[in-house]
C-alpha cells in the first residue's frame, strides 16, 4: 500500500452564482459586504454551477488531471489525496470548497470505494492554507467554520513565518474539529527555512500526532523553475528530516513523503522515492514507513476529527450473566449518532479499505516467498509473528546462505 | 581478494509525452550520456567518479520502454537516485521507474522477461479497445519474441 497525500487541485472556474445565497443575507444586515461580494463574483462566469466538482474545472485541467490519476494508478499507489490551497487565511464568506458535490471522492471510475473493488486509487481530500504575516493573528479556523472543514479529510497548514509556525505546532495539533495533521514547510522558495525548526516545538508537534511533510515535486524542477530551487530543495529537505526524523530518536518517524506534482513528469513511483529518501540521510525502513505506514495511520487519524473527542470505536459492555442481555449503552450512542451520522459510513469504509490491504498483503506474504529486497524490509518490519513462521523464515535464511 | 559486485537495474521509462511510439530513436547510448549528465549535475564530478566506471547500459528497447542497466554495487543507490531526478530522455517528457533491482543478471533477465509480458498484455488490451494499426496482436506476440530473445542473450 503507497499513498500520496499531495497531488495539487487545479483552480476551478469560479461561477457568479456560487457567492449568491449568501450574498443576499448579507444584503439585509450590512451593505458594505454586498459591495465586496459583488467585486469578487464580477470576476467568476455566469450561468448556473455544475454539480460535480470535474465538471467546474476547465477541459485541460480536467484532462490532465484524469492522465495524473492514471498514472498513479499505473505507478503503483493505493490512496492518493487532492489538495486544494488557500493563501493566508479561510474566508467563511467567500470560501468554496473546490471538491463539494463529489461524494469524497473525484473519478468514480477509478475510487476502489465506487467502483465496486476494481483497480484503482482511493481519492481524498485536503485542505492546504498557506501562512503569512497576515494570517498570524488566527486563520479561521474556528468554530464557525468547523462544518466547512468537516468537507475535507486532511488538514495542513504551509507555515511561512516563525511565529505561525510556532502556533502550528502548538495550537493546532491539539485534538479537535480542526486539528492540523501535516506541517508542509516551503522546500524551494529560499536558501534556509523560514524559520528554525526548534526541538520543542518540533517534538510537540509529533507528540500531538502531526507529521512533516516532504514534496518530491521540488527536486524535479518543471518548465518555470530554476536551479536555486533544486538546490534550495535538498538544504531544506534535509533540515526538515534532520530535524523531525533524524538521529537516534524513538521511532524517528516524523516524515511523509508525497509527490506534490502539478504535472504528470514529476510523478515517481513510490519504490524511487523511497530511494530518493535514502540519499536524504534515511534508513530505508524509515523510507518506506514513509510513503505507506505513516501516511495511512496519518489519515485514520485524520477521520477522528469527525468523531466525537477522536473516538474511532464504541466498547461495548456485555455482562457475563447468559440469560440477561446486556443493553447497549444508550446515552453515549445517542449523542455520537446525532453528530456524525453522515461521516460514519466514510469512516467504516475507509478502514475497511485498509484492513483489507494489510490481510491480502500478509496472506501474500505467507503464500509465496520473498519476491526481492523490499519484501525482505516488511518482512523484517512485522515483529508480530506466529513462533513457526519465524522459524520456516530462519530455515529459508539458511538455506539461502 | 573479493569479487568485484554489481547491481542490476530493470528500469522502465514511461513516456508522458504526446508523441507516438514508432517515431522513438532512443538509443542506450544515449541514456548512459543522460545518466551521465544527471549524475554530474546533482552529484558532481565526485560522484560520476563513483558512478561512472561500473554504469554500462546493457539493453534497452524504444517499443516497451524497457532498460537494463549495470552499477557498481557500492554507489548503485546514488545512480538510481540520479535516474529518479532524469525527466526527460532524449528531449520527451518521461518518467523513470526501477521496476526491479537484483544483484545477479540472471535474476533481472528473469524479472525483465516477466514484465515484459505483462506490458505486452497491456498494450493488446489497450489495443483492443482502440485497434490501432501499429498494434496487431500478431505484430504483438511477436515482438514478445524478440524482446524474450534478446533479453536471454544479454550477456555479463
Amino acid at each position: 500500500m503507497f499513498i500520496d497525500l499531495n497531488i495539487p487541485f487545479p483552480e476551478p472556474i469560479l461561477y457568479e452564482s456560487q457567492n449568491t445565497p449568501k450574498k443576499q443575507n448579507k444584503e439585509k444586515q450590512k451593505k458594505q459586504g454586498t459591495a465586496l461580494a459583488y467585486v469578487q463574483a464580477s470576476t467568476g462566469v455566469a450561468g448556473p454551477v455544475p454539480t460535480h466538482p470535474l465538471e467546474r474545472l476547465r477541459l485541460p485541467d480536467r484532462k490532465a488531471l484524469r492522465e495524473r490519476v492514471e498514472m498513479l494508478v499505473y505507478l503503483g499507489y493505493t490512496i492518493i489525496a487532492f489538495t486544494q490551497t488557500l493563501h493566508s487565511k479561510l474566508d467563511p464568506s467567500t470560501h468554496v470548497n473546490w471538491f463539494d458535490g463529489g461524494d469524497g471522492t473525484m473519478f468514480r471510475d477509478l475510487d476502489p470505494r465506487f467502483n465496486g473493488g476494481k483497480r484503482g486509487v482511493v481519492q481524498l481530500r485536503r485542505l492546504n492554507i498557506v501562512l503569512d504575516e497576515t494570517s498570524e493573528k488566527g486563520f479561521g479556523f474556528t468554530a464557525q467554520t468547523n462544518s466547512l472543514l468537516l468537507n475535507y479529510d486532511i488538514l495542513s497548514l504551509t507555515p511561512l513565518t516563525t511565529s505561525t509556525f510556532q502556533s502550528a505546532c502548538l495550537q493546532h495539533t491539539q485534538p479537535s474539529a480542526s486539528v492540523v495533521h501535516l506541517i508542509t514547510p516551503p522546500l524551494t522558495s529560499s536558501p534556509r527555512l523560514p524559520f528554525y525548526m526548534k526541538h520543542t516545538l518540533v517534538r510537540t508537534a509529533l507528540k500531538n500526532g502531526a507529521r512533516f511533510e516532504v514534496c518530491c515535486a521540488g527536486v524535479l524542477g518543471g518548465e518555470g523553475t530554476r536551479q536555486e530551487e533544486q538546490r534550495n530543495w535538498w538544504t531544506n529537505a534535509r533540515e526538515v528530516v534532520r530535524a523531525a526524523a533524524g538521529g537516534n530518536r524513538m521511532g524517528h518517524e516524523g516524515v511523509v513523503f508525497s509527490s506534490g506534482a502539478e504535472h504528470v513528469y514529476q510523478l515517481r513511483a513510490p519504490g524511487d522515492i523511497m530511494n530518493l529518501g535514502t540519499t536524504l540521510g534515511l534508513a530505508h525502513v524509515t523510507c518506506y514507513a514513509a510513503v505507506s505506514r505513516i501516511p495511512k495511520s496519518l489519515i485514520i487519524r485524520a477521520e477522528t476529527r469527525k468523531t466525537y473527542r477522536a473516538i474511532l470505536s464504541e466498547p461495548k459492555l456485555i455482562l457475563p450473566t447468559p440469560d440477561v442481555v446486556a443493553p447497549a449503552p444508550d446515552v453515549h450512542t445517542g449523542e455520537e449518532a446525532t453528530e456524525d451520522s453522515g461521516s460514519n459510513g466514510l469512516v467504516k469504509d475507509l478502514m475497511e479499505l485498509l484492513n483489507e490491504e494489510d490481510e491480502m498483503r500478509k496472506r501474500k506474504r505467507d503464500g509465496a516467498d520473498g519476491m526481492g529486497g523490499d519484501d525482505e524490509d516488511v518482512g523484517q518490519e512485522n515483529d508480530g509473528e506466529s513462533e513457526p513462521e519465524r522459524k520456516r523464515k530462519k530455515k529459508r535464511r539458511r538455506k539461502n546462505r | 581478494m573479493v569479487r568485484f559486485k554489481n547491481r542490476w537495474l530493470l528500469v522502465e521509462f514511461i513516456p508522458c509525452g504526446p508523441s507516438q511510439t514508432s517515431q522513438r530513436t532512443t538509443t542506450s547510448k544515449q541514456i548512459w550520456s543522460a545518466v551521465r549528465d544527471i549524475v554530474v549535475h546533482n552529484f558532481g564530478e565526485v560522484g560520476w567518479g563513483a558512478v561512472g566506471a561500473g554504469l554500462n547500459v546493457k539493453y534497452y528497447s524504444p517499443v516497451t520502454n524497457l532498460c537494463i542497466m549495470r552499477v557498481a554495487r557500492d554507489h548503485y543507490r546514488m545512480a538510481w537516485a540520479a535516474l529518479t531526478l532524469l525527466t526527460s530522455l532524449n528531449g520527451e517528457l518521461c518518467i523513470p521507474r526501477v521496476v526491479h533491482c537484483s544483484g545477479t543478471i540472471k535474476q533481472v533477465q528473469i524479472a525483465a522477461i516477466k514484465y515484459d509480458r505483462e506490458l505486452i498484455a497491456r498494450m493488446k488490451e489497450k489495443g483492443s479497445a482502440q485497434i490501432p494499426p501499429e498494434f496487431s496482436d500478431e505484430k504483438l506476440d511477436a515482438l514478445l519474441e524478440t524482446t524474450v530473445d534478446d533479453i536471454e542473450a544479454i550477456q555479463d
